[in-house]
């Protein structure tokens, strides 16, 4: 599960039937520091409850669907839940090579 | 399943069900002598393990359901399954190394 930041919507009127009222969100993967970090994926929106400015949460490939009621739907990042709080110990962090 | 190390928590409150009542633990994958090799990721922790401390996290679906009780369908995927209490590898030469990462300063 990785760290993102919603920066924007999908609106989409034809789609698969599966995907009906389904909140698409554009993710913005983040590192724990809060960088952006890869480029911008489409997330459904599993808490429905999150918007553009937020940070999340997220998780990707099969897992992605199941954030959903309906789980058997073709979704690849799914957003688990809104993040409060990142608390990162500096000393913790192993050194680069 | 792979070494990590821990470097800190996530908190939340609005969350889908399926974690409600979870610790999130944000995880450095780390190699056998503590170098990080990949991005960060946050793994469901049942463990209890704590800040600084070097783990065995599993990132793998339905390995996770089954640990959480979350089958058949369950959004999880990283969870940090034990505690390191030490690694023992074979480095470029050959040569057999040990490290107890818990008595490191």
């Amino acid at each position: 599960m990785q760290l993102g930041k919603v920066i924007g919507t999908v609106v989409a009127t034809r789609k698969h039937e599966a995907l009906q009222g389904i909140k698409l969100l554009i993710v913005q993967p983040l590192t724990p520091d809060g960088q952006p970090k890869g480029r911008p994926v489409v997330a459904a929106d599993g808490t429905a409850m999150a918007g553009p400015g937020e940070t999340i949460f997220m998780i990707a490939s099969r897992e992605g669907a199941m954030v959903l009621e309906k789980w058997f739907t073709p979704v690849d990042h799914g957003i688990i839940g809104i993040v409060d709080d990142i608390y990162v110990d500096v000393n913790a962090i192993p050194n680069e090579p | 399943m792979f070494l990590g190390k821990v470097i800190g928590n996530i908190v939340s409150t609005i969350k889908i069900k399926d974690y409600q009542g979870f610790k999130l633990l944000l995880v450095q994958p780390i190699q056998p002598e503590g170098t990080p090799w990949k991005d960060p990721l946050i793994c469901i922790d049942i463990v209890d393990a704590g800040v600084g401390e070097t783990v065995l996290y599993l990132d793998e679906g339905s390995s996770a359901r089954q640990l959480l009780g979350l089958e058949p369908v369950g959004a999880v995927r990283a969870v940090v399954v034990g505690i390191v209490d030490e690694i023992q590898w074979q480095d470029d030469e050959g040569e057999l190394q040990s490290r107890m990462p818990h008595r490191e300063t």
